[in-house]
Order: structure tokens, then C-alpha cells, then sequence
């Protein structure tokens, strides 16, 4: 019950003279009004009390009887005719406006509406009251840097917590910037949990180290665990894996997406017991063994509310097939390898599964997809949203045009530049819905066929007005295209071009790209992220410092003239948190210019700069609750120890803002300032 | 017909599936009288939750199935939980307009709600007070609602550092 009137007033109401209904001589004078009253209360509420006191006055008649609700009916002396007298009302009502008299569980029950982790930030930050009251209510935490807080600070503010995300490496280590022993390790923040928080049911983690044993604490401590995400995530094998499927009894999603898992063998599927029905989703995509695929079969049978099914390689059509048939109600599939182990019916098989599996709205697997097979797939074309076809080298253009031509529903499309410009003419033509496109490279190493080119993006932009997320590698772009694109889709949150063919200029100018993205970040006043390439000056980081001012995470690679450029972006990028470099000419000018700006930062990646050691050791000097850390791989680093010089160039930084100091485990070749 | 008198005296008279969109009323009239006196609840705001239970009793008429309120009352009262949100779109534009009221408005009617356990509607305000909140600074929000900064400035900063620091994901 909400308590309206000043707390400190409340404890008068255990004086049981109230409760008998012998009130003060103050309330007499008003006792001529009333007659009966009921009034309802319960227990731990005075202000109700409190409120029929100041009213009924004093009395006789008064009977408490208990009801089942485990509240307390009074029945007393009531008004017949009352006069209304201003100073009562504003005695009683005066107090409402003011939150501050709110209880905690109001308070509580507002913050359940509250579900952002910035606005539940916000709010623990007005009073202490508040403070606390969020603190304990606080179910989803998430971590953006492992080491820019203790899993032990976390766990204590949070014990209630029942979802934690956790991020570890730097961005880069998807381009293995970062070496494999770096750390991130998980195992501290599962042994945390563990001990405080063994109510945790979720847990994220992303580029961290994950341990077999790490995954066998998991799958022990936590009894009502559900949820497992690892994203980029390494260090672990199926051995791991098994632990989660024998222990986690009412475990709901294992969604294994891009690890690298050591592969010990098909048995660990056939680890869920047969206890085990509650599986929502289930992505081991990733793993490249081979599977046990009658336990999954029985697996996908029995688990009735599946409606995520990622199958990895391994997994022929004949299995899909059958799994299908299993699982009706799967809204998200991934194929698996998308052929058939042997010429037999799989087609018709195949078609007729499809047919039936109308819920499936997110499509994805195909490694080795043959093209007759394909076709099986158009029954459901046209109720796709989503269709990854990233891993699929094998799918030729004309059978991919085919299919898209279906798939008028898209709103993310992701596949290899294979589709070329061709391709995503008829993407443009047919999917008026799509908002995020990625196109990645099938031949990173460039053979030099352009494969998708600077046409095929203006096709995209002008037939796919919804567009606002695009990761686009390609061979080749021009000012002119990117002018069109940001006129056609001014509505990019993410806008990431990756020339694979650094410092290449504009083929029909030969001019750099800095008018071009000057125009995209111009256009697209909610630019989130942006990743450039291709021949650039400072110039470009001019127009992005002026214009990016929402922008909160650049990447840049072979750009830039000289420090000005850097500089341009930290003075002028107000919301930046994550900025990574490589391969440009920043050095310590650039990176001491606006030291302060780091502390409104998550971090900074530098590497093939030309930040020097003195550099980072005057940054670490003047700001000291940044870690910067240098990695020095290379084998002179013996010679350095002896020798350390000032003037010599850091191979690559990262430096973070903490509220913890230096990392405690840090690998020999990793050097904190 | 059931009659409500407010705080302030005024008497009201409901239709009994109105009233009863309050737990509270069902279970005195259950037990009792059929007069209910709320003398916690203004008339202006008793005016108000009338108007609210007045609307959903009419729409909940009609329920495909039995309402939530019968269900919940079932559940325990005393703590406060999530109850389904309002599906049909016209109520939910009608509750939309209804809490365009400013914070002490809202905080009278919540108080009112909460008192006469209609959930429905504190869930409705509750909301509501959740949404002014998103969005907006600390300092907005203790404008906004009239708390008092009881940090110290150090405490303050070392909370919203570890806030930023650590705990935010943009």
C-alpha cells in the first residue's frame, strides 16, 4: 500500500490505542460527522489509518475483523453529512505530489518498466533511496570491458542479478589483431557468480577465453540456469559443451555463435538427458565436428517450444529433413550443409518439410548447398525476414537471384560478394523491406575481380529506401556513388565500407574518398558506427569530427595524413566510445592533444601508428585511471626489456578507462604503462 | 449500484462492475455495505478513477476470457506484480489520453489505485511515470519529480563513473 503522508508520522501508528479506537481530544471536535465508516487497510500502510483517524475522530463502535487477505476491516463510527473543510483536505492530500514519500516497492515497480541499462543508471543515481532500491532490482547487468571493473564490484551491487553480459578482447581480434593468450578469461566472473549471485540464469559473453573447466562450473553452480551465449568466444571444446547439456536441467538457449570450439568428438548432444524439453534455441553453427544425429533428432523432438534450430556442417539434408519434421514450429533455421549424402528422393522429401515448416522467418546455413536443392526453399521465401547466406561460397548467382526474387519480406540480407552487382540489382528490385544488407568477401586475398563494385550499392540504395545498416566489402568505390547513397538512405545507424584494396582512390577521379564519406556522414544525422576505407585524408575526419556528432564508433585503417586528422575526430565526435586504428599516421601529438576525452570513452585501439612508448607513458602519466597496455609480440621485445627507448614505436596499444587499475593477468608481451 | 464518498465528502454512485474493478470494493461489499467511504481519495481524483473504471468495466464486458482482475485477485494482493498489459488498441489510446495528467496528478491517482488495488491502473501510471523518466539525467529526474540530491558530490561522481564505466553499453 502507498504511504502518502510524511514516513516519520507513520510510527504513531503502533500505539495500540489506535487500534482500539480511542484516538486523541484533538479529533473529538470532527466526531459529529460521522456516523459508520469502513475502512480497509493492511497491515504494514499507516497513512490509511492515519486518514480515518483525522476523520472519524473519536469513537466507540469500532470492531476489527480479520479477513482471509491477511488485511484488517474496520468498522467504525462514519460521516453522514460532512462539511468540507479545506484544511482537512489539504492535511490529508497535501504530501502526493512528492516521490520522495513513495516506498520502495513503487519505487521498484516503476523501475520494472525501466528495461535500458542506461536509464536504470540514470535513475540509481538520483537519491540513495533510489539507489538502493535499483541496486537490488537490477536483473540484467552488462559489462562492456571485463577489466574496466572487478566481477567481485559487480556481483556485490548486483546480487539479485539474473542476466549477465560480458565483453572482452578488443573489436579487433576478429582481424587477429589480438593475440590468443591476451586474456579475457571468463573463469573469474563465472567463480564470482558462482559464489554471490547463484541465482544467475543468463549468461553472455563475447570475445572472452572460456575454459572447459570454466563451462563445468557453470553447468554445476547455477540450479536454475537457462540461457548460454557465447559470441567470438574461444578456449573451450564439446567436452565443455557436454557438461552444459548433462547439468543445465531446464537450460532454454546454448547459442554458439562464430567460437572456435575443439572438437572432441559427436557425443556431447546426446549429454542432454531425456529429462531435457525445455531447449528454445539451439545455434551450434560454429562447431565443425561431426554430430550425433539421432540424439538430436530425439533432442528436437522432445524439446516442443524449439523455435531456434542452427545446425552446424555436419548435418546432411537427409537430417534436416528428418529434423523438420520434428520440430513444425521452428521460426529460426540453420540449414546445416545443404546436401545430400547420397542421389536419393531428399528432393521431394525435402520440399515437402519445407512446406510444412510455414513458421520459419530466419534462414541461414547452406554451406555446400547444391543447387537443385534450392528450390525446395521457395515455399518459405516469401515470409523470410531474415536470410544469412554468408556461408554459403557454393550458391551460384542465377540460383541466388531466383530465390530472392521470393523473398519480398527481407529485412536482413547477408551474403558473399559471389552475388555480385547483378545480384544485388534484383536484391534492390525485390526486397523494399531491407534494412540491414552485409555483403562479405568469398576471396579475401583479391584475385582481382571485382566482385561487387560501387553500382551494385547505388542499385541497394535506391530500391531499398529502409535501408540502415550496411557492411559492404568490395574492390572498389567512387565519391560519386557514396554521394548517392547518402542521399538515397539518410537513415544509417551503421554504415561500414571495407575497400579490400587499401588506400585506393576513386577509379574514375583518382581522387581520395573524403568527399564521398563526407557525404555519408552529412546525410545521416544518426550514424552509430562507421568503418572507412580506401584512399583518405584528414580532410575526411574534418567533416566526420564536424558533422559524425552521434557517432560512437569509428574504425579507421590506412587513413589520414598526420595527427591533425585524429585530432579532428576527438574534438569533434562529443558521443565517440570506441575508436580503433590501424595503419595511419597518428602519433603522440594526435593521441595527447585531448587526454580528457578518454575518460568518455569504453577505448582506443592504435595499431601501425606511429605512437611512440613515450608517448604512452606520458598518456598513462596524466591520466591515471587509464590502463594503456602495449602488445610487443615481436622478438626484439627481449632487446627493449634491456633497452627501452622512448622514441620507439608501439606496435600496437589499447588503452581503456577503469575503475580497477592495472589487470593482474596480463601475459608477459602485454605492458601496462 | 454501490455509493463511493470521497475524502471530502462527495458521494458517487457505480454500477457494481465498475467499483469492482477495485479488489478492495469487491471484497468490503462481499462483506458488507454497499456505502464505501475512501476517505483517503479526493473527489477530483475519485472523479478520475472512475472515469478509468468506468471505461474498462464497459470494455471488459465483453472479455474473451475471464478477466485478469478475477484472476489476480486470486493471487496474493499484497505484493505488487506485473499484470498483462492492455491489448485492445482503442483502450490502450483511451488509457493514453487519460494519463496526459502532470506528475501530481498522476502520483494522486496512483496513490488511489494502489490503495483500492486496481491494478490494472497502477500499472497504467506507473508506466506512464516510467516513461518521463527514460531518457533523462539524474538531475532531470529530481527536477522533475521533486527528490532531494542526497549524495555528496564525490559519491555522486563515483557513482556515475562506475555507472558510465562499467555498466553502460553505449
Amino acid at each position: 500500500m502507498i504511504e502518502a503522508a510524511e514516513p516519520e508520522n507513520s510510527r504513531e501508528w503502533s500505539d495500540p490505542e489506535v487500534h482500539e479506537g480511542r484516538l486523541g481530544p484533538i479529533f473529538e471536535d470532527f466526531a459529529f460527522f460521522f456516523s459508520r465508516v469502513l475502512v480497509l487497510f493492511c497491515p504494514q500502510s499507516a497513512v490509511d489509518l492515519r486518514s480515518f483517524a483525522c476523520e472519524a475522530g473519536a469513537a466507540g463502535n469500532s470492531c476489527i475483523k480479520d479477513l482471509s487477505l491477511g488485511c484488517v476491516l474496520f468498522v467504525v463510527p462514519v460521516l453522514t453529512k460532512l462539511e468540507v473543510e479545506s484544511k482537512v483536505r489539504e492535511k490529508n492530500f497535501r504530501c502526493c505530489g512528492a516521490m520522495t514519500y513513495f516506498p520502495d516497492e513503487v519505487v521498484e515497480h516503476i523501475f520494472d518498466f525501466l528495461s535500458s541499462h542506461r536509464d536504470r543508471n540514470n535513475v540509481s543515481t538520483v537519491c540513495k533511496a533510489w539507489y538502493l532500491v535499483e541496486q537490488l532490482s537490477r536483473l540484467r547487468v552488462f559489462v562492456g570491458n571485463c577489466y574496466a571493473v572487478r566481477p567481485e564490484r559487480v556481483m556485490a551491487r548486483f546480487p539479485g542479478m539474473k542476466c549477465l553480459t560480458v565483453k572482452g578482447k578488443p573489436h579487433f581480434a576478429d582481424f587477429n589483431l589480438v593475440p590468443h593468450d591476451w586474456g579475457g578469461d571468463a573463469l573469474p566472473w563465472i567463480e564470482t557468480a558462482a559464489r554471490c549471485c547463484p541465482g544467475l540464469e543468463e549468461l553472455r559473453l563475447k570475445r572472452m577465453v572460456v575454459s572447459d573447466e570454466s563451462l563445468e562450473l557453470l553447468a554445476r553452480a547455477f540450479p536454475n540456469f537457462k540461457s548460454l551465449v557465447l559470441i567470438s568466444c574461444e578456449g573451450f571444446s564439446t567436452d565443455g559443451l557436454a557438461e552444459i547439456a548433462t547439468h543445465c536441467r531446464g537450460l532454454r538457449e546454448l547459442d554458439l555463435q562464430e567460437n572456435e570450439v575443439e572438437d572432441h568428438g559427436r557425443q556431447w548432444l546426446s549429454c542432454f538427458p531425456d529429462s531435457c524439453t525445455s531447449l528454445v534455441s539451439l545455434n551450434f553453427a560454429c562447431l565443425k565436428g561431426e554430430v550425433n544425429t539421432s540424439a538430436l533428432e530425439r533432442l528436437v523432438a522432445r524439446c516442443q517450444n524449439l523455435r531456434c534450430l542452427k545446425l552446424n556442417r555436419a548435418i546432411s539434408i537427409e537430417s534436416l529433413i528428418k529434423i523438420l519434421a520434428r520440430a513444425p514450429n521452428l521460426v529460426e533455421l540453420g540449414t546445416g550443409s545443404f546436401t545430400a549424402d547420397h542421389r536419393t528422393e531428399a528432393y521431394q522429401n525435402l520440399l515437402n518439410a519445407f512446406y510444412k515448416c510455414n513458421s520459419i522467418r530466419n534462414l541461414s546455413g547452406f554451406w555446400d548447398a547444391a543447387p537443385r536443392y534450392l528450390q525446395a526453399i521457395y515455399s518459405i521465401c516469401s515470409s523470410l525476414t531474415v536470410l544469412n547466406l554468408s556461408y554459403a561460397p557454393a550458391i551460384q548467382v542465377n540460383d541466388l537471384i531466383k530465390m530472392i526474387r521470393h523473398c519480398f519480406k527481407l529485412q536482413k540480407l547477408w551474403v558473399l560478394d559471389s552475388i555480385g552487382d547483378k545480384g544485388l540489382a534484383a536484391v534492390a528490385c525485390a526486397c523494399k523491406e531491407l534494412q540491414e544488407l552485409r555483403v562479405f568477401p568469398s576471396d579475401v586475398y583479391g584475385t582481382g575481380i571485382a566482385a561487387v563494385t560501387e553500382e551494385g550499392l547505388v542499385a541497394i540504395s535506391s530500391g531499398c529506401p529502409k535501408l540502415n545498416s550496411l557492411l559492404y566489402f568490395c574492390h572498389q568505390m567512387t565519391n560519386a556513388a557514396l554521394i548517392t547513397v547518402a542521399k538515397n538512405c539518410p537513415h544509417f545507424t551503421r554504415f561500414r565500407l571495407c575497400i579490400l584494396d587499401p588506400v585506393k582512390p576513386d577509379p574514375i577521379s583518382n581522387e581520395p574518398l573524403d568527399e564521398g564519406f563526407g557525404a555519408i556522414v552529412k546525410s545521416c544525422k544518426d550514424l552509430k558506427r562507421l568503418s572507412l576505407s580506401g584512399l583518405l585524408t584528414d580532410k575526411v575526419f574534418l567533416y566526420i569530427g564536424m558533422y559524425a556528432s552521434r557517432l560512437e564508433m569509428l574504425s579507421i585503417a590506412f587513413a589520414g595524413e598526420s595527427d591533425k586528422g585524429m585530432v579532428y575526430v576527438l574534438n569533434g565526435c562529443k558521443n565517440l566510445k570506441k575508436l580503433e586504428i590501424r595503419d595511419s599516421p597518428f602519433g603522440d601529438a594526435a593521441l595527447l592533444e585531448n587526454v580528457g576525452k578518454y575518460e568518455t570513452m569504453r577505448s582506443l585501439w592504435m595499431s601501425s601508428c606511429d605512437v611512440t612508448q613515450g608517448g604512452c607513458k606520458a598518456l598513462a602519466a596524466k591520466m591515471p585511471r587509464l590502463n594503456v597496455e602495449v602488445i610487443n609480440e615481436r622478438e626484439e621485445s627481449d632487446e627493449m626489456v634491456e633497452n627501452p627507448s622512448d622514441m620507439h614505436r608501439v606496435e600496437k596499444m589499447y588503452v581503456y578507462r577503469t575503475l580497477t587499475g592495472p589487470r593482474d593477468d596480463a601475459p608477459d608481451f602485454v605492458w601496462t604503462f | 449500484m454501490i455509493k463511493l464518498v470521497s475524502g471530502d465528502g462527495a458521494e458517487f454512485e457505480v454500477e457494481e462492475e465498475v467499483a469492482f474493478q477495485s479488489k478492495i470494493i469487491k471484497d468490503i461489499v462481499a462483506d458488507a455495505d454497499d456505502v464505501i467511504p475512501l476517505p483517503t481519495v479526493s473527489s477530483k481524483v475519485l472523479i478520475q478513477v472512475i472515469e478509468y473504471c468506468r471505461k474498462h468495466a464497459a470494455v471488459n464486458s465483453f472479455p474473451l476470457s475471464p478477466s485478469s482482475s478475477a484472476a489476480a485477485a486470486a493471487s496474493s494482493s499484497s505484493s505488487i506484480s506485473y499484470s498483462k498489459p492492455v491489448s485492445d488498441p482503442a483502450l490502450r489510446a483511451w488509457d493514453n489520453e487519460f494519463v496526459k495528467l502532470n506528475n501530481s496528478s498522476l502520483f494522486d491517482i496512483v496513490i488511489a489505485a494502489n490503495y483500492l488495488d486496481i491494478e490494472e491502473l497502477v500499472d497504467l501510471v506507473l508506466e506512464t511515470v516510467a516513461d518521463r523518466i527514460k531518457g533523462k539525467q539524474a538531475q532531470e529526474i529530481r527536477r522533475q519529480f521533486n527528490i532531494e540530491n542526497d549524495f555528496t558530490p564525490e559519491e555522486e561522481e563515483a557513482l556515475r563513473r562506475e555507472n558510465s564505466w562499467a555498466f553502460q553499453n553505449n
